[in-house]
């Protein structure tokens, strides 16, 4: 009796979790797992959004292989994952050795790096906007006030320098993250690591060397992921930025499928899904490339 | 010594500074230019304060270009979220921590899967399904698809919480006869207080600053903007510069509660995000 009873306890338990996960899962599966699929079947199409879906095979995949635009858009993301990488990475590690010391006022800085992360990047793109704006912009202003400029810089509308405020709103906003991230890590390491090493006579840049960066070596994989996602989404201040131009030229991937899907002349949402899916493929692979290379270094350890 | 820690300690102020600075620019250039007139803010120039002050862009924005359905639009489509997450996220994470179902490590890794999948990718068959649902003429379509999108994150971040609860404190509750639905509600879930209000305050931080999805579902309803979509729709109207100055003051009316929040809750969303990731 007492066995059946508990049999039937869990049976109940059963049903309860199942009711209670529910939700999720129908959310999960109407809004994450079914526009892959539906992305998938698209993809083999010509769809405009009005007339119905017409199964023309894999001729989208071979036009995104042929689609030079398409590839110059992979190509900027790349880029702007790896200049992410190289300007934040050491800049936010530098700033958070400076504020994990007990100084006065640290609080406030650390409060004060931390904030662009929390505003919209799409709202600061317009403010970027304005300032880099080539005739009204404050930042031409204020470099021909103090002679640095002769002439007004077009910043938007040439692609070296686009790309470059582009880079600069993405750091604003994500050094201050990164910031916080590192310093959780330092705050993690011992500090008789220190003690002993000032008995021992070692300088703080040989205390960093010796003990910092080696105790912080599990969060670089965990920053090396977080750019790579952030930059893969890149879209709001690309968008409001620059729309892409000059041309073409700082086009990225997500702002290139928004435009194909969402044109207003024209869109193809049939193309636009078959680059979904190439884009998922990119992520994928650097995501596998990634695990692959961490867990490398892991098992040698 | 003591000289060579003062210049030391002096230089570390200046750079700090220097970078404070730096930092709130943008946000100080902000506030300045939205009560400048359109006439000083097209003139450019390197000053930053206004010569003279024009309350009135914000009364402009707010009465004549819709700023207040935008911002209304904004608190709604936050507050939703925060509460659709809540609810899913904190009932899932739950159940794949606590029950035996043997499917709970197969939708945790899946749902860290789909974190890696750019949100571009499925922004076109949402808004069919949001179409297909009949919610793309309310402010419940963006809701729900936002909260869609968050909650791989938030259920992932709260279950790894809900694992650090000790399993005794559910054994001597179902030893009191409580069910597995009562044990979430009077036993884990005022435990987990700290990580539920981490989770609000990031998905009211992630909604409230949404542009592509809220974009996309509101292409053709402009009654439903939330104030990012709203405020950069200006920059692409026939008028185009003339309205520079609504939309700055715009820009300042969608960054600042947001900024509000912070300075009062920044604890909150710091050991947030570490917790998050260090863990994960």
């Amino acid at each position: 009796m007492k066995i059946k009873q508990n049999y039937m306890g869990k049976d109940k338990e059963k049903i309860s979790a199942w009711i209670m996960l529910t939700p999720l899962i129908i959310m999960f599966v109407l809004f994450s797992v079914y526009p892959l699929i539906n992305a998938i079947v698209l993809s083999m199409t010509t769809y405009d959004g009005f007339t119905a879906p017409k199964f023309i095979g894999i001729k989208n995949y071979i036009r995104v292989f042929s689609d030079t635009s398409w590839w110059n858009s992979v190509l900027n993301t790349l880029q702007f994952i790896v200049l992410a990488y190289i300007i934040q990475v050491p800049l936010s590690l530098a700033l958070a050795v400076l504020l994990a010391t007990k100084k006065k006022a640290v609080g406030f800085f650390r409060m004060v790096i931390f904030l662009p992360n929390i505003t919209s990047t799409a709202i600061m793109g317009i403010i970027f906007y304005f300032m880099f704006a080539s005739f009204n912009g404050i930042i031409n202003g204020i470099l021909m006030k103090i002679g640095m400029l002769s002439a007004p810089i077009s910043w938007l509308g040439q692609p070296s320098t686009a790309k470059f405020v582009i880079m600069l709103l993405n750091s604003w906003s994500q050094i201050g993250f990164f910031m916080i991230l590192f310093m959780a890590a330092i705050q993690k390491i011992p500090s008789e690591l220190y003690e002993s090493a000032q008995i021992d006579g070692a300088n703080r840049w040989k205390q960093f060397i010796k003990i910092t960066l080696p105790m912080l070596g599990t969060m670089f994989p965990v920053i090396t992921m977080l750019n790579i996602l952030n930059v893969f989404q890149l879209f709001d201040s690309v968008k409001v930025l620059t729309g892409g131009g000059p041309g073409r030229s700082t086009f990225v991937m997500a702002l290139y499928i928004y435009e194909y899907f969402f044109n207003s002349t024209g869109a193809q949402q049939g193309y636009a899904s078959a680059l979904s899916v190439v884009a998922t493929l990119i992520s994928a692979c650097i995501g596998a490339l990634y695990f692959v290379l961490t867990n490398k270094k892991f098992s040698q350890n | 010594m003591k000289i060579k820690t003062f210049f030391l300690n002096s230089i570390f102020y200046i750079v700090m500074l220097a970078i404070t600075l730096l930092m709130l620019f943008p946000i100080i250039y902000a506030v300045f230019g939205s009560f400048k007139s359109t006439i000083e803010f097209l003139s450019g120039g390197a000053k930053l304060l206004p010569e003279k002050w024009e309350v009135q862009n914000y009364a402009i924005a707010w009465q004549t270009a819709d700023f207040s359905t935008y911002t209304m639009n904004s608190i709604k489509m936050s507050l939703g979220v925060v509460l659709i997450t809540l609810f899913v996220a904190s009932m899932g994470a739950y159940v794949l921590c606590r029950s035996k179902l043997k499917i709970n490590s197969t939708i945790l890794s899946i749902l860290g899967l789909v974190m890696f999948v750019p949100s571009v990718v499925r922004i076109f068959p949402v808004f069919k399904m949001i179409q297909t649902l009949r919610l793309s003429n309310t402010l419940w379509g963006v809701i729900i698809a936002l909260a869609a999108a968050g909650l791989p994150f938030s259920v992932i971040l709260m279950t790894s919480y809900m694992k650090d609860i000790s399993k005794e404190l559910d054994e001597s509750a179902k030893i009191d006869g409580a069910t597995f639905f009562q044990i979430y509600l009077k036993v884990i879930l005022p435990i987990s207080k700290p990580i539920m209000a981490t989770i609000a305050l990031i998905s009211f931080k992630n909604s409230w600053n949404a542009y592509l999805m809220p974009l996309a579902l509101t292409l053709s309803k402009p009654k439903l903007r939330p104030l990012t979509v709203g405020v950069i729709s200006l920059k692409d109207v026939g008028e185009g510069i003339s309205s520079w100055n609504l939309m700055i003051a715009g820009t300042v009316i969608s960054i600042m509660p947001m900024i509000l929040v912070y300075i009062f809750m920044n604890k909150y969303f710091v050991s947030g995000l570490t917790a998050g990731s260090v863990k994960g």
